[in-house]
């Protein structure tokens, strides 16, 4: 069975038409275009690499966050546009995705999969070591109901995070939870859905906010 | 509802040939004969073996076409390479509805050529309208009719409402012998054992398990589920009227591993299965103990209303072990107890008693004797904050254990809360333990182990108050 990757704009778009809610993003194709579009969406903004052969962004040096100026943001355009000429020479650009930077968010991810046995599957946890190094994430099998995509967010060992502990401000719960449940409804609607991968989601004590956005679909 | 009636016939057959039948007791072809004429089973059993006049005294035919009576049930124990010709004649017969191939050496072997062996019988078989168990499989047996097909050692046919699948038919002997050695043996309604699964397979047996008015309880031994999609719609329509026990192995790579060596199971992502039994109302068991304690506890006990539940002990160290499981679980939380309740208690336990700390734990210490367990058991019973109770005793010597049973028994009569009892160890309380179990009160070997079996019971109960919120 065939699959392909969307491009990010293509994912990000895919998931707006079926109703998600994606923070805004424009695609740059020059430095001028990067900092015009910085200036709209108001900084700090992101800049990422769009490009069909990089699915791992970062491992090429194709994301640059935190970037506070209309200087930051040409030269991070720049930078972006060597580096990964250099590490993936080749790989056609499409140009630089534009978006908003979010500070003191927690990060939390959401994955999907078709599992051989049960069909679509959908994973959360914190993103980060948290998913990387303890593995920390609960599953559920599509759709879920409200109350198991709210078990599925206390159920990890990481909830407090979330709750807020330590002066940390509580994180929007049920924004998790209806992205949740929007997503695992996407998974069954959509045969064509092979995976779908959020990650990171930035959550705060207003928004859970798709800042990247993978989606494999089958040809 | 087509399996439904399709493995009727291998549960109630009207007339069995045993293909294979041997005189030799080495042989799956004289065991099959000696279980199935040596057992309360009265229906009638031909043996088929051209090489010999009887078995077991049984007269012996030549072929299977050779058989006046009726025949709806075959069992083949010949080696692999007949089993083809032996579907044609089946076919011709035009009676033979259910067939159990106990031969070996089909598609487990992952031979190509032993694969297609396999299917060609099959493809046999559904053109005739037989339906199959196995290959590499021993059968069912039916306590209903006292029917045994199988291989497995001999287990006293005690009938009961629990009902077991196993996909290996090493474990799902196992877990009848385990069944037996309880200190009452645990009964049970029907096994089956589906070996390569060709054609039948879990979801068809759960399918008639659910269906089946003997059948109360369901236990599952599984490496691997393919129509998980399936299996979860079926069991999620059995399991608000029957509970169902998995043991779904798999849980480590090793374990993948090994049970795809075993029976070529893809056993699939651990927590993907964990997620779909608990959307679908399955209780996932951890091993063969957790299995029968809880099947035991379900079979003997009312469900708790609640999850508030009472540890009463007559010793520290077993109760903290009991509530060290009771832990582990987030849906348990331990009882209260009124104050009046705590006044009462403090009037009938030895003075040097802890009562309620912490909240819902009553040590009665070693001071305790049969009145006190007794009164003690009836306080907590009648407070309404208690859902259920764990009692836990190690009688001393100057506390026979016969006596304590006796006091025990007589206390929980008329109250329909689940009690669940430990007492320690061995021989000195053997007899205590199976006076307690013929009167109705599960036992358990270990403190833990009663109360992962509470834990269980109480899974349950929100299982299915979860079911009437919706």
């Amino acid at each position: 069975m065939a699959t392909y990757h969307l491009l990010e704009t293509e994912a990000r778009s895919y998931l707006q038409n079926k109703g998600i809610n994606v923070p805004p993003y424009r695609l740059a194709r020059s430095p001028v275009e990067a900092v015009k579009y910085a200036g709209e969406l108001d900084y700090p903004v992101v800049l990422k690499v769009v490009a069909r052969a990089l699915v791992h962004k970062s491992d090429v040096g194709g994301v640059q966050i935190n970037l506070q100026t209309p200087d930051d943001v040409e030269r991070a355009y720049r930078e972006i546009m060597a580096t990964v000429a250099a590490r993936a020479p080749g790989s056609p650009i499409e140009g630089v995705l534009v978006t908003r930077h979010i500070a003191d968010a927690l990060e939390v991810i959401i994955g999907t999969k078709v599992d051989p046995q049960f069909g679509p599957v959908i994973m959360f946890g914190l993103g980060g070591i948290f998913v990387e190094v303890f593995k920390d994430v609960t599953f559920g099998i599509a759709p879920l109901s409200y109350r198991e995509a709210e078990q599925m967010v206390r159920n990890i060992k990481g909830y407090p995070l979330i709750k807020g502990i330590r002066g940390q401000s509580r994180k929007n719960e049920p924004a998790i939870i209806d992205l949740l449940l929007q997503v695992a409804n996407l998974m069954v609607q959509n045969r064509e859905l092979r995976e779908i991968d959020l990650n990171p989601i930035l959550v705060t004590d207003q928004e859970a906010l798709i800042a990247d956005a993978r989606i494999l679909l089958e040809a | 509802m087509m399996a439904n009636k399709a493995l009727a016939a291998f549960y109630y057959p009207e007339g069995i040939a045993v293909i294979g039948a041997s005189r030799n007791p080495g042989k799956a072809g004289y065991q099959v004969v000696k279980n199935l004429t040596q057992g309360s089973y009265n229906g009638p059993v031909y043996p088929v073996n051209p090489a010999v006049g009887d078995v077991l005294g049984h007269k012996c035919y030549p072929s299977l076409g050779s058989i006046e009576g009726r025949v709806s049930l075959i069992i083949i124990t010949t080696p692999a390479d007949q089993v083809v010709d032996i579907f044609r004649e089946a076919a011709r017969r035009g009676d033979v509805r259910a067939a159990i191939v106990v031969s070996a050496g089909f598609s487990e072997t992952k031979d190509p050529a032993k694969i297609a062996m396999e299917k060609e019988f099959l493809a046999l078989a559904g053109q005739a309208g037989i339906r199959i168990l196995g290959p590499n499989c021993t059968g069912v047996i039916n306590t209903a009719n006292g029917l045994d097909t199988t291989i497995e050692p001999t287990v006293a046919q005690t009938r009961g409402g629990i009902s077991i699948y196993s996909q290996s038919g090493a474990m799902g002997g196992s877990i009848l012998l385990f069944m037996e050695d309880q200190p009452v043996p645990l009964g049970f309604n029907k096994w089956t054992h589906s070996g390569n699964t060709c054609d039948l397979d879990v979801i068809d047996v759960l399918e008639y398990y659910g269906a089946d008015p003997g059948t109360e309880t369901i236990l599952l031994y599984t490496e691997a589920i393919n129509k998980g999609r399936q299996f979860m719609e079926l069991a999620r329509q059995i399991a608000p009227r029957k509970t169902i026990l998995v043991l779904k192995v798999g849980r480590t790579e090793l374990g993948v591993k090994a049970a795809y060596s075993h029976t070529g199971a893809l056993a699939g992502s651990n927590q993907v299965y964990e997620a779909a039994f608990r959307k679908c109302g399955v209780l996932r068991m951890l091993n063969l103990e957790e299995m029968v304690d809880t099947a035991k506890a379900l079979a003997m006990q009312p469900l708790p209303r609640g999850n508030r539940i009472c540890i009463l002990t007559e010793a520290g160290g077993p109760g903290t072990i009991a509530m060290d499981e009771l832990g582990t679980s987030p849906l348990v939380t331990l009882a209260e107890i009124s104050p009046a309740g705590q006044q009462r208690l403090h009037g009938v336990v030895p003075p040097i008693s802890i009562v309620c700390q912490p909240q819902g734990y009553i040590d009665i210490t070693a001071a305790a004797m049969e009145e006190h367990h007794a009164r003690a058991l009836q306080c907590v019973l009648e407070e309404d904050g208690v859902d259920g109770v764990i009692l836990l005793s190690v009688p001393p010597t100057y506390l026979k254990p016969e006596s304590l049973a006796g006091a025990i028994i007589e206390a929980v009569r008329g109250y329909n809360k689940p009690v669940l009892t430990c007492l320690l160890a061995g021989q000195w309380v053997r007899e205590a333990r199976r006076m307690l179990e013929a009167a109705g009160l599960p036992t358990y070997a270990t403190p833990d182990r009663a109360a992962r079996a509470m834990i269980n019971m109480v899974q349950r109960q929100e299982y299915l108050r979860g079911l009437e919120v919706k």
